[in-house]
């Protein structure tokens, strides 16, 4: 009978049916692979007539290009490949914590792109040595002292002994104490010169409801601006001293700027919550919707000055009305009169790939990207501050005049500027992190925590 | 289990899942708001309008797709191996089975990396499709060996008697009686192979082959984001799952083994 | 109707058949494909492991040395990682109970004849589809202290004296991680339960009626047992799953405040993409391995056993 017959075939089948059922999933899926699209990075020189091709990957990459969608490419890349027609540059944005991934599988397996943006500090470091040294290129087409050009700070954790792994595009600094001016205004409130001034500013805010300033504590970054901001204040310096481990964290000065910081979070100044939100979408969408009335923010957030940014900021949130924004140096704790210092360093360094096939096309767009003429200029039109000196910045966006000379003040600032923004030591800046957060908590005392900070520091091989 | 109960028990039971329910449905409701913010259903013009979305869903429609075939049949042959044939070293094997559920992303990313590219499957369909699919198979697995440990093995045996082999058995006994398991065998698949983010970031690096996942990054800058838009986004990448599981409801309707043991 | 053998035999899942049938090598043929996929990605990356597990190495760098087992003996110093092991202890059993209990409670309740079943249906299972960026955004808003929902509604209703710093407590904030993790995955416990319990006949219902069970007691000595397969299945699932809860935690708290809502997973990925330490992330991920082998071997076990 017909089941007798399929019993003695069973294994037949099993395999049969199995090898069919494989291949036809596997030639269906792989017969749907689209066709070829433009590749990845570069392989190999162009044939002539072709462009070369190369690849920057970032998460920052500078100034986006007016009314371009979030996603289009910037105005560096755009402009670039107008006045290079002999090379392309293909564009990549990541977001930070997606760009960290994938940056190093591409990096590790030697199949990265031709270009990459570095934070100063940690970041540099880990990817030293899949970086190209920029100095013998710079050194050849930009004369020998071209340095004296640029900013000081912009190489502050990126050189390395005799090596620039890195390029300076632009620049910002963090240290500043950003205030709503229509809020203030309707209150009669002048943005604080002292922190008990701001204290009292914010006593005064919240007994009319409003929320007077907001902070993402949790994250790690923006603690690290306002501790170096009070530190800073006390001790010009002694934090990079301790960083660097010639003086310990458990230092007076230290303890008296974590537990200033402490005090923050119970003298009215921290909203409530503060460390339940990330400062970038969710304190950002509160300040910029005008429901409190300052943040730390850098010179990274000029930008909010201009007409532009803030019919965006309209549209997106659906406001009602338009705010007046301004930064102020960080009020003065010390009390020896004067306000804080500006910190900061380069935004992103534009680093090579020391594998990358096309060394020479990458070094045209680096080169121009740091060009007077080139990027230099599309940084001041912008509103962001040029890596080099000298540039005047783009005002004619910019709403009000007392705006105006205030982004005039902060380039002269800047130079005065008091040291770099970020830790080169990953473990430590783990652990200062969670420092800050239990201070704030009230979990740990300030001495207890930067005892903590203390013992990783002299783990650490410097 | 419910008929002959009381008119009292039915309003009780209504009350309950009406509370459950707004306790469920108001993240939704925030989490629809916020889509609206600034543009209202501008947003969501605005994100279908978007060039690259049509590419996006089709890419994302052959992944899952594929993945949800290639799970189904392994998961359906190697479960009914577990569950109803006899095997040495089952209990061995399904245990090493299961530890395939144990590893964290994190740790399987730089070795997973590397076997894709040795493959030279970068920019393929198959680098989503292959790991997507070792990734379901511990659980599913597990789901369905469990479910056919329910299928009492008296059918087994009328089958085997009527001279059917192993495989005759499952394809004409087992699978009939198996819709409910296979629906959630093909929901649970679909859900984590529709919404993974991770490794398409690593393998596709090609714009064209991106999955719907990776289509907010359009709406995200440097310093800002519309997240009206993002979130409009995610929300359309949610409803295909949802008229699936709509569509599949009606399988999980009907007294399967009632029949077969009468 | 009396429980005869063949219905003794849903109630105690067997697992292997009562009388051989079908011996044979080819029977392996079934699990070649599933070890073919398995063993090539996940094993591999499962050795991978241990081998950087004894490295000091940032992830990407040529240079690499060998450590032995210095990592491991830092782990159990290490009083981070005990707090991670803690809090995603805690994290899981209330997470998994609670998850079971009410997803089991609602697909018995979506039997009754009631009405708008499909809607709760869909709302029930909505959460487990939205991805977790959503998730974790749409929470942070709403445990946000000072104008969240949650807080806002607290007062609203007069409970003002219950509003908390939800996420930014180190007391709380792990607790409401979990009721997070518990709106998002109630969905498919109840899928799993409503599929489960399709194969429970009425009539085991109708005859523990007439002798006079109550709604809880059918539940307890009818449904529950019968149910076994599936409520085994999630809590494999279930423990795993907390294990390896990494989305929701890194998005929402970011394993904060300080480190009271640190998960090892997340602890993982800190080490190995921020802190570059891969030799240390692959050490923990050896720990977390044998931790979750452990856990699943005992639930095999203890399944088995009954």
């Amino acid at each position: 009978m017909k089941h007798t017959k399929i019993r003695r075939l069973r294994w037949p089948v099993l395999l049969f049916t199995i090898l069919v059922v494989s291949s036809l999933l596997l030639s269906a899926c792989t017969g749907a692979v689209a066709p070829a699209t433009t590749g990845g990075s570069a392989a190999g020189s162009a044939a002539a007539g072709e462009p070369v091709k190369i690849t920057w990957w970032s998460w920052n990459g500078g100034p986006p290009v007016a009314g371009a969608q979030l996603g289009d490419p910037p105005q560096l890349v755009v402009e670039f490949n107008k006045t290079h027609p002999d090379i392309q540059l293909d564009w990549k944005f990541y977001q930070y914590n997606d760009y960290l991934n994938a940056l190093k599988l591409a990096v590790a397996s030697g199949e990265g792109p031709d270009l990459f943006g570095l934070q100063a500090g940690a970041l540099v470091n880990e990817y030293n040595e899949f970086t190209e040294d920029l100095n013998p290129y710079a050194n050849k087409d930009l004369g020998a002292n071209w340095q004296d050009q640029y900013y000081a700070l912009g190489f502050g954790g990126v050189t390395i002994g005799d090596k620039l792994p890195g390029m300076p595009i632009f620049n910002s600094a963090a240290g500043q104490l950003w205030y709503n001016k229509t809020i203030l205004d309707k209150y009669n409130l002048q943005p604080p010169a002292t922190l008990d001034e701001w204290v009292s500013v914010c006593k005064t805010l919240a007994d009319n409801g409003e929320t007077c300033f907001v902070h993402g504590a949790k994250d790690a970054w923006v603690n690290f601006d306002m501790y170096i901001a009070l530190a800073n204040e006390l001790a010009p310096g002694k934090i990079y001293e301790a960083e660097a481990g010639k003086v310990p964290w458990t230092d007076p000065d230290l303890v008296k700027a974590m537990d200033l910081w402490g005090e923050m979070f119970k003298n009215g100044i921290m909203q409530k919550g503060a460390l339940g939100i990330s400062q970038y979408p969710d304190a950002n969408d509160i300040w910029d919707a005008g429901k409190a009335a300052m943040i730390l923010f850098g010179m990274w957030n000029d930008s909010v000055m201009t007409k532009t940014a803030l019919a965006t900021m309209q549209k997106q949130l659906g406001l009602t009305e338009t705010f007046e924004f301004l930064p102020i140096l960080f009020p003065d704790v010390n009390g020896d009169g004067k306000p804080g210092q500006l910190f900061g360093g380069p935004d992103v360094v534009l680093s090579m790939s020391s594998t990358s096939k096309n060394k020479d096309a990458a070094w045209e767009f680096i080169k121009w990207a740091a060009s007077k003429e080139g990027g230099q200029k599309i940084m001041a039109d912008n509103v962001s501050i040029p890596a080099m000196k000298g540039l005047t910045l783009n005002d004619s966006d910019i709403s009000t005049d007392a705006q105006k000379a205030n982004l005039k003040q902060q380039l002269v600032d800047l130079e005065n500027a008091a040291g770099k923004r970020e830790f080169v030591y990953p473990e430590l800046k783990t652990a200062l992190g969670d420092a800050l957060q239990n201070v704030a908590s009230g979990t740990q005392t300030s001495q207890q925590a930067l005892e903590a900070v203390e013992q990783v520091s002299q783990g650490i091989q410097r | 289990m419910f008929t002959g109960v009381g008119q009292r028990y039915n309003s009780l039971i209504q009350l309950v899942l009406t509370l459950l329910a707004l306790l469920f449905v108001f993240p939704l409701a925030v989490m629809v708001s916020v889509s609206l913010r600034g543009e209202g259903f501008g947003n969501y013009l605005a994100v279908l309008r978007h060039p690259m979305i049509p590419r996006f869903f089709l890419n994302s429609v052959i992944v899952t797709a594929c993945t949800i075939v290639l799970v189904y049949c392994i998961t359906i042959l190697a479960a009914y191996a577990f569950s109803k044939l006899p095997l040495r070293g089952k209990t061995v094997l399904f245990s090493a089975l299961l530890v395939g559920l144990l590893l964290p992303a994190v740790a399987v990313m730089v070795p997973l990396f590397f076997t894709i590219r040795s493959l030279g499957l970068m920019n393929n369909y198959l680098a989503l499709i292959l790991p997507y699919t070792a990734f379901a198979l511990p659980f599913t697995t597990l789901l369905a060996r469990n479910f056919f440990d329910g299928l009492p093995n008296e059918l087994l045996d009328a089958a085997r008697i009527d001279g059917c082999n192993s495989f005759t058995a499952l394809l004409r006994v087992v699978l009939p009686l198996s819709r409910p398991i296979s629906v959630v065998v093909v929901l649970w698949t679909f859900l984590s192979a529709w919404n993974e983010y991770f490794l398409v970031l690593l393998f596709m690096q090609d714009d064209q082959m991106k999955t719907l996942t990776h289509a907010p990054q359009f709406f995200v800058g440097v310093y800002s984001q519309d997240t009206g838009k993002v979130f409009a986004t995610l929300v359309l990448i949610s409803l295909p799952i949802m008229v699936l599981y709509l569509l599949l409801q009606r399988y999980f309707e009907s007294g399967m083994t009632s029949g077969a043991l009468k | 109707m009396q429980i005869t053998s063949e219905t003794a035999n849903l109630v105690t899942p067997v697992a292997a058949p009562a009388r051989p049938r079908w011996r044979g090598w080819t029977n392996y043929l079934y699990l070649v494909p599933i070890f073919l996929i398995v063993g090539g990605l996940i094993y591999y990356g499962i050795v991978y492991t241990f081998y950087v597990s004894v490295l000091d190495w940032n992830g990407m760098s040529a240079t690499r040395t060998l450590v032995g087992l210095k990592h491991f003996l830092g782990i159990a110093r290490d009083p981070i990682f005990w707090l991670t092991l803690r809090n995603t202890a805690i994290f899981g059993f209330l997470a998994i109970f609670i998850q079971m209990g009410v997803g089991l409670l609602m697909a018995v309740m979506m039997y009754a004849p009631v009405r708008f079943k499909a809607l709760y249906k869909v709302i029930f299972f909505v959460p487990v589809v939205i991805s977790p960026a959503v998730t974790a955004y749409v929470f942070r808003r709403i445990y946000n202290a000072n104008d969240g929902e949650l807080n806002l509604i607290l007062q609203g209703i007069g409970l003002g004296g219950l509003q908390q710093s939800w996420l930014a407590d180190p007391k709380i904030a792990l607790f409401a991680l979990t009721a997070i993790n518990i709106w998002q995955w109630t969905g498919l416990s109840f899928l799993m339960y409503y599929a489960g319990l399709t194969l429970i006949e009425d009539s085991y219902y109708e005859a523990a009626r007439m002798d006079g069970a109550n709604f809880l007691q059918l539940l307890w000595h009818i449904t529950v047992p019968l149910v076994r397969p599936t409520s085994f299945a999630l809590l494999i699932l279930g423990v795993i799953g907390a294990l390896k809860t990494f989305d929701i935690v890194f998005l929402v708290t970011g394993g904060g405040p300080g480190r009271s809502t640190e998960f090892l997973s997340t602890y993982i990925y800190k080490k190995a993409i921020q802190e570059f330490n891969a030799g240390y992330a692959s050490a923990l991920s050896v720990v977390m391995l044998f931790v979750a082998l452990l856990l699943t071997v005992i639930q095999l076990r203890a399944y088995r056993d009954q």
